[in-house]
């Protein structure tokens, strides 16, 4: 008991030090620096480098290229696939988590690993087997074409391949939250006469919120930032087919450098978002359950 | 339960049956010759190769940054800790033309590193470079969690039976958390053999040289190739998930230990 | 090996662990901290053993009159064994033990065959040879606990120190480590302290009982001084049951619970309040009066299930106080709920009723 008050007292490197196991601080200094030093080397100078490339014409040339058409309508496109897939991916991860978590079946784990299926798989080979699919050659191909329909090399393979890429990110957060958060209280909601819709909305929605946010989050950025398998399938039409990211290739090998770093910029904007909005959400999450278990501990 | 499997059914399972069945299709000399290709087997040397070297960089100084921000306290470090993930929430096609720009002859770094003789931009020295950049968060965050687990006893019972704090973090505590460094290791393993974004622009894409096995791919698509790009691929599926096997083997024997 | 400890206080941020604590151990003594969560019980083996340190400037630790605090905890020779055990997972039951060892510097480390010998000799003491390829996980709780003796026990420590030694485990189990390490101890004769907040364990093992409270130590001395003399109402109250009332000195006697007692040791005092304590077992119950001072009471309720039966009496004073009799003068006696019975205590303890912590006895 003593061992985990000092514990928890301890504030700083200092009290830290007066341990008995604790490192010396020459060592301690060392190894902050090596850590730091490496960090800055590979995350800060790429950050950094992205916006002092995108400035290096001046401020009017960077806003010239985003009001450019082609941007412009790249960034149209980023969201449009983004608004899709990511509604589309927060309702299947919800779908899936609710299975998975709240009912006992054969095969959940099967499931599971299935779900994360698209992770594992390289994003050029996952846009390779859209165009399998639903390209000219492909499955559905011939079909397609009858139909005046074309996926591939058009904005719906876009979508699609968004989609794909996209699928796992809010079912992973959600599922271990559901299977930890357990049945009892969407039974004891049931048991009151709830509805499954209402046990679902007041019950369950309340509880998984911060996880859901953080996945929902994780899948918007991944949805605006997937470069290698949308470029597989999109056929790089200027003005039609282009994603930022993919965008940013076509300025870049044009070697409009500092037009691609724009667009680059508005994409890393949107990243760093994504993770002050995800240590906020993390935060907030860990209060809830810290909360959750302080009130069941006060209350046995 | 219904929508749920057929969304996966629909968007994830009947994709990668149409790739696996497209490929049986595919005949089989043509098959092997495509995959035995001495271009083909250059990108996957590469891939493979450059992957593990970036892999084990960040086991390294993965250990050192998880280590610090477990145990130590400094200014920032709460930013420093959400910047972890920067390689995970960054367009891979923003990293990639950002290592480039600095590692490239004229670049931030390039030009110091240039007149030393030290090639990184357009060599496999770059590719290593952006691997170990997309692999950092994943070693990161595997031992962040084991590290907060560690119980400070154990460190207290080696130090009191004599043990040095080398001798302790030797013995006891690196053997206690190299399930998750492995873990880690494989995970960083398996994004790299299938990176594109962030590998393709500072490889510089040369035949025989610095071309990664997705960018065959690409290239063979572009070919409208599509038999032969199948047949990469499926190699390259096969070889994930193998690892993606032995990650979920070395998670299953680490849990058995506690 | 004896053990000084001058003038301790220990504080975390706001919280004082320890206040001024001084004690003695000599050498070969099995000696007990006891006390609730809290105390400074573990806060104060901690500091013997160097895993912490004292406030600055706040006191000394003295092994054999040599003064420790600047000897990192590898080289005071403690073994340390604590409460979950703390075995290395990853290494087995011999390879534990031979850990601290394998760990010396070169040109201390005895051989390989020395270390091996070592680790045999110590399986046999701890009766686990069989055991001795397992991994801790393979292991029971009370045989963890052996592996972490025997590994305390290889660097052949000056003093042993144990952190809840027992607090993992069953009760069956525990009651069995206990008598085994009493009779380790009387083997090998290292000198122990060990921590614990159950007072039976105290009680049982211990040549001696430091009995301690918030930070400070209470009394020191044998179980018997212990219970059967306790300095103070909190020693009173923390050892076994205790009834208590608010009393009265006045004239050399204390009354209390409507009877007075006589009390030769009470110097001429001014009449002041005072707290009174008296055991269950303390009090003789009769159905008819027997000539002692005694007060009139109702049985209220009686637990006949155990090797003595408790009874729970409403005093005509109107308190609730408790008493135990033996199975035979309760059957004897033809007690039953709704008696009307006469208790007569037999031993007493009055402490004066002060506002500080610390009341004094007076009497008793």
């Amino acid at each position: 008991m003593a061992g985990a008050i000092a514990r928890r007292a301890s504030t700083g490197c200092e009290s830290r030090a007066a341990r008995a196991t604790a490192e010396g601080p020459v060592l301690r200094c060392v190894l902050i620096g090596v850590a730091l030093g490496f960090l800055a080397l590979f995350l800060l100078v790429p950050l950094v480098a992205v916006f002092g490339q995108a400035l290096t014409k001046g401020v009017a040339v960077y806003w010239a290229s985003l009001g450019d058409p082609d941007s412009l309508s790249a960034i149209r496109l980023t969201l449009f696939a983004a608004a899709i897939a990511v509604p589309m991916t927060t309702l299947f991860g919800l779908a899936a988590a609710w299975a998975i978590g709240k009912f006992r079946f054969v095969g959940s784990s099967v499931l599971v690993t299935l779900v994360d299926l698209p992770f594992a798989v390289s994003p050029v080979i996952s846009g390779l087997a859209f165009v399998l699919l639903f390209g000219r050659n492909g499955w559905l191909g011939p079909w397609l074409e009858a139909h005046g329909v074309s996926i591939i090399f058009a904005v719906p393979g876009i979508v699609l391949v968004t989609m794909f890429v996209t699928f796992p990110f809010v079912a992973r957060e959600l599922i271990p939250l559901m299977q930890a958060q357990g049945t009892e209280e969407e039974e004891a909601a049931c048991v009151l006469g709830a509805s499954g819709w209402q046990t679902f909305w007041r019950v369950t929605l309340p509880n998984i919120k911060w996880g859901l946010l953080y996945g929902v989050i994780l899948c918007t950025a991944r949805a605006m930032g997937e470069f290698g398998a949308v470029s597989v399938v999109s056929g790089h039409i200027r003005g039609q087919t282009n994603t930022m990211p993919l965008h940013v290739e076509v300025l870049y090998n044009d070697y409009n450098t500092a037009a691609a770093f724009a667009v680059a910029s508005l994409l890393t904007m949107v990243a760093l978002m994504t993770l002050v909005l995800k240590s906020v959400f993390e935060w907030q999450g860990a209060r809830q359950a810290a909360q959750v278990e302080g009130g069941l501990i006060r209350e046995s | 339960m219904g929508f749920t499997l057929s969304y996966l059914g629909l968007f994830v399972l009947i994709p990668l049956a149409c790739l696996l069945l497209r490929s049986a299709a595919v005949p089989w000399d043509r098959f092997v010759a495509t995959v035995v290709d001495p271009r083909v087997l250059a990108s996957y040397r590469l891939s493979f190769g450059a992957s593990l070297a970036g892999a084990s960089i960040n086991a390294m100084f993965g250990l050192v940054v998880a280590w610090v921000l477990v145990r130590y306290t400094f200014p920032g470090k709460k930013i420093v800790d959400a910047m972890v993930d920067l390689p995970f929430a960054l367009p891979t096609a923003v990293s990639g033309i950002a290592l480039t720009s600095i590692y490239a002859p004229n670049g931030w770094i390039g030009r110091w590193l240039d007149p030393a003789g030290v090639q990184v931009a357009y060599t496999r020295l770059g590719v290593v470079v952006a691997l170990t950049f997309i692999g950092l968060p994943f070693v990161v965050r595997t031992l962040q969690p084991a590290l907060e687990d560690l119980e400070p006893e154990l460190e207290e019972a080696a130090v009191s039976l004599g043990a040095t704090r080398w001798q302790t973090f030797g013995r006891v505590i690196l053997p206690s958390i190299f399930p998750a460094l492995l873990t880690g290791f494989a995970m960083a393993l398996a994004r790299g053999l299938g990176e594109y974004g962030s590998v393709v622009f500072i490889s510089g894409n040369m035949p025989m040289k610095t071309e990664i096995a997705p960018l065959m791919i690409v290239t063979k698509l572009e070919q409208y190739d599509y038999a032969e790009a199948t047949a990469i691929a499926v190699v390259m599926l096969v070889a994930s998930f193998v690892l993606l096997l032995a990650i979920n083997v070395l998670q299953w024997r680490s849990r058995r230990y506690s | 090996m004896g053990i000084h400890v001058s003038n301790i206080s220990k504080t975390f941020g706001d919280f004082t662990a320890l206040d001024d604590v001084s004690l003695s151990v000599s050498g070969g003594e099995l000696v007990a901290l006891l006390g609730p969560s809290g105390s400074g019980k573990t806060t104060l083996l901690r500091i013997i053993a160097g895993l912490e340190q004292p406030d600055e400037g706040s006191g000394r630790v003295l092994f054999d009159g040599q003064d420790v605090a600047r000897r990192r905890v590898g080289d005071r020779r403690v073994g340390f064994v604590f409460q979950h055990y703390a075995l290395f997972r990853h290494m087995t039951v011999r390879e534990n033990i031979a850990f601290g060892l394998r760990v010396r510097p070169r040109r201390l480390r005895p051989s390989r065959a020395a270390i091996r010998q070592k680790s045999q000799e110590l399986l046999r003491l701890i009766q686990l040879e069989d055991l001795a390829g397992r991994y801790p996980r393979q292991l029971s709780g009370g045989q963890r606990q052996r592996v972490a003796l025997a590994r305390a026990l290889a660097i052949e420590p000056k003093v042993l120190l144990l952190d809840e030694p027992f607090g993992a485990l069953d009760a069956k189990v525990r009651q069995e480590l206990r008598r085994w390490l009493r009779r380790l101890h009387d083997e090998i004769h290292v000198t122990s302290v060990f921590v614990t907040h159950d007072q039976d364990e105290a009680l049982e093992l211990a040549d001696r009982v430091v009995v301690m409270n918030q930070g400070r130590i209470e009394q020191v001395g044998t179980p018997d001084e212990v219970f059967h003399r306790p300095d103070t109402e909190f020693v009173m109250n923390f050892l076994g049951q205790v009834n208590f009332f608010h009393g009265r000195v006045e004239d050399g006697k204390v009354h209390f619970a409507s009877l007075s007692w006589e009390s030769p040791e009470l110097a001429p005092n001014t009449a002041r309040p005072v707290k009174v304590f008296v055991r269950p077992h303390d009090f003789k119950v009769d159905t008819e009066r027997n000539g002692h001072p005694s007060f009139r009471a109702t049985v209220a309720r009686v637990h006949s299930a155990g090797p003595n039966v408790r009874l729970e009496l409403e005093a005509e004073s109107g308190e609730r106080v408790f008493a135990e009799v033996s199975q035979e003068r309760f059957v004897a006696q033809g007690i039953a709920v709704g008696s009307q019975v006469f208790v007569s205590p037999q031993n007493v303890r009055v402490f004066a009723e002060r506002t500080r912590q610390r009341p004094t006895r007076i009497a008793g």
